[in-house]
């Protein structure tokens, strides 16, 4: 294995494309649940802050999981980062249609009581502070920060679930400090 | 900004920050698991060892077997490819696309090919020239002219490279030297025999030329074939180099007797017809009967010069032997011309006459013209 890069994002990718190897050709669950290891905690924080409650999130993030097995086992995935962001941004789509029709003012007292828990400790409060402002930002800046540094996902890995650019995905990333910057010092 | 990347980082394990914590993460596991219809009744440590073993298995697929089925598949493709390539070529002639490829072919064969073996090649090679330029002579797509020419010097080029290869291996003092002789000097009587018979008529001086040079370089290459075995097999005498240079004596032996009953039978022919069509024949005076006997006699006193040589053989004198075949041989050639010369003026006159009658049999020319022969004196 000498002449093969040495880099760990080559070695992921390998190892992702044997676990959807084994998912597509063995239906092997041991395999998808080391796929749901990689991928659930950036699933879950991109649905958290797209969505209005923690459990509209539990629920979709299970829901993409449940509809990535039954594609990957029809049929082969070559970039499993680009697909569930694919799957999750299409259940977020599909969340917001029947949410808009019916649940309205539900969100609205949720969002609420959300906050009023949350202000018993000061250094908790600041955290929040911080959280609510990324709430705040613009859907593509949020985006990408809470991949960066909540998900803690490489660039590359960014601009694969997002399908653009890496140069595009820094550019965004850089303007979208900027936009957070300002608004915390508000 | 690197504040807010930090800022950012120190709170993502926050509740609000969206992540799982551990026991969420198992609990949405398990019930992912059970959705999907997987046995979580096992104990999760033997499938997980089962999956690294698979993993190094799948790796060691993916780039190691995969590859070198590949990789295997491509050099059998290739080969194949090559060789149907090759195949096909030896069927061109001079001026084809794939000529080329044979010439390739022939030189790669020598170079693999041992001195002994080398020499046989080429005589083969050469075989293969002849037969270019018959199938040249009778194409008539419109090829380049001078390419007969061309490959008839090709095919004396050949012989003279046979004939060098055999010195060579007699001077590195091979045992397989008389053999290889053998084998070559048989090669070169039946080039000597095919180029009278498969070559056509020269179509240009540059081939005449080059046609006479071949048969030179033939005749050449043929009495040093024998030079060689006899000298070879005087420098070390072994019992197959006395095989073999008996058998290459019993081959030529038996030659010049076909010779000569052909010849005698040539003889009486003519003499038919001139008895036969004296009404057109005798006005010419082209060959007397008694001339006709004289050369019977000359046949046979040519021949009767070898049996002697038989004798020879048997007490090792093969020097001597072979000298007296190639004094017959000689003799017979200076005949045939002589015969040949008589059946073309005979044939031409039967065929130039008032009542020209078809000619029933077509006059034989079997050996190449040579200078006037001169009757030996008795």
């Amino acid at each position: 294995m000498l002449w093969l890069p040495p880099t760990t994002t080559y070695m992921s990718t390998l190892r992702e494309k044997f676990l959807s190897y084994r998912v597509h050709r063995h239906q092997d669950s041991v395999a998808y649940g080391e796929i749901y290891d990689l991928f659930a905690d950036r699933i879950r924080r991109f649905l958290a802050f797209k969505l209005p409650r923690n459990e509209d999130a539990d629920e979709l993030t299970s829901e993409v999981f449940l509809r990535g097995w039954e594609y990957m086992t029809s049929g082969a995935v070559n970039n499993l980062n680009a697909f569930f962001f694919r799957i999750a941004r299409n259940l977020v789509a599909d969340f917001y249609r029947k949410y808009k029709a019916t649940e309205e003012l539900s969100y609205a007292s949720e969002k609420d009581t959300g906050q009023s828990v949350s202000d018993e400790v000061a250094t908790k409060i600041e955290s929040d502070e911080l959280i609510e402002s990324l709430r705040g930002l613009k859907d593509e800046y949020r985006e990408v920060l809470v991949m960066r540094y909540l998900s803690e996902m490489e660039v590359g890995e960014i601009a694969s679930a997002l399908e653009k650019t890496s140069n595009g995905i820094r550019v965004l990333l850089h303007r979208a400090k900027k936009a957070l910057q300002e608004k915390t010092k508000l | 900004m690197t504040n807010i990347a930090a800022q950012l980082r120190a709170v993502k394990n926050q509740p609000k920050a969206g992540g799982f914590s551990v026991a969420e993460h198992t609990a949405a596991k398990r019930s992912l698991m059970l959705a999907i219809g997987a046995d979580i009744s096992q104990p999760s440590a033997a499938p997980a060892v089962n999956l690294k073993t698979r993993y190094i298995l799948w790796l060691s697929h993916s780039f190691v077997s995969r590859p070198i089925a590949i990789g295997v598949a491509g050099v059998v493709l290739a080969v194949s490819g090559l060789m149907t390539t090759v195949n096909a070529a030896q069927q061109s002639i001079p001026g084809d696309a794939l000529y080329t490829v044979k010439l390739i072919n022939e030189r790669a064969q020598l170079q693999l090919a041992s001195l002994d073996r080398k020499a046989v090649l080429h005589t083969e090679f050469a075989e293969r020239r002849l037969n270019e330029v018959s199938q040249l002579q009778s194409d008539t797509s419109g090829r380049d002219t001078g390419l007969v020419a061309q490959t008839i010097n090709a095919y004396t080029q050949e012989v003279a490279s046979a004939n060098q290869n055999l010195h060579e291996l007699q001077a590195s003092g091979d045992s397989t030297t008389v053999a290889t002789a053998n084998a070559v000097q048989q090669n070169l009587v039946a080039l000597d025999s095919a180029m009278t018979n498969t070559v056509g008529p020269a179509a240009s001086a540059e081939e005449s030329v080059a046609v006479s040079s071949a048969q030179s370089t033939t005749q050449v290459a043929q009495d040093d074939s024998v030079n060689v075995a006899v000298q070879a097999h005087q420098d070390v005498a072994s019992e197959q180099s006395t095989r073999e240079l008996n058998d290459m004596f019993l081959r030529q032996f038996a030659a010049i007797g076909t010779r000569k009953t052909f010849d005698i039978h040539r003889l009486s022919v003519i003499r038919s017809l001139l008895s036969d069509r004296a009404d057109v024949l005798s006005a010419l005076s082209i060959i007397t009967a008694s001339d006709l006997l004289r050369l019977e006699r000359s046949v046979n006193i040519a021949v009767a010069d070898v049996a002697p040589s038989i004798s020879a053989v048997a007490l090792g004198n093969y020097r001597s032997a072979f000298d007296a075949l190639k004094h017959a041989e000689s003799l017979l050639r200076g005949i045939e011309s002589v015969i040949a010369d008589a059946e073309i003026a005979i044939t031409a006159a039967l065929m130039n006459a008032p009542d020209a009658a078809p000619i029933i049999e077509p006059l034989v020319v079997s050996q190449p013209v040579d200078p006037p022969f001169a009757p030996p004196v008795q």
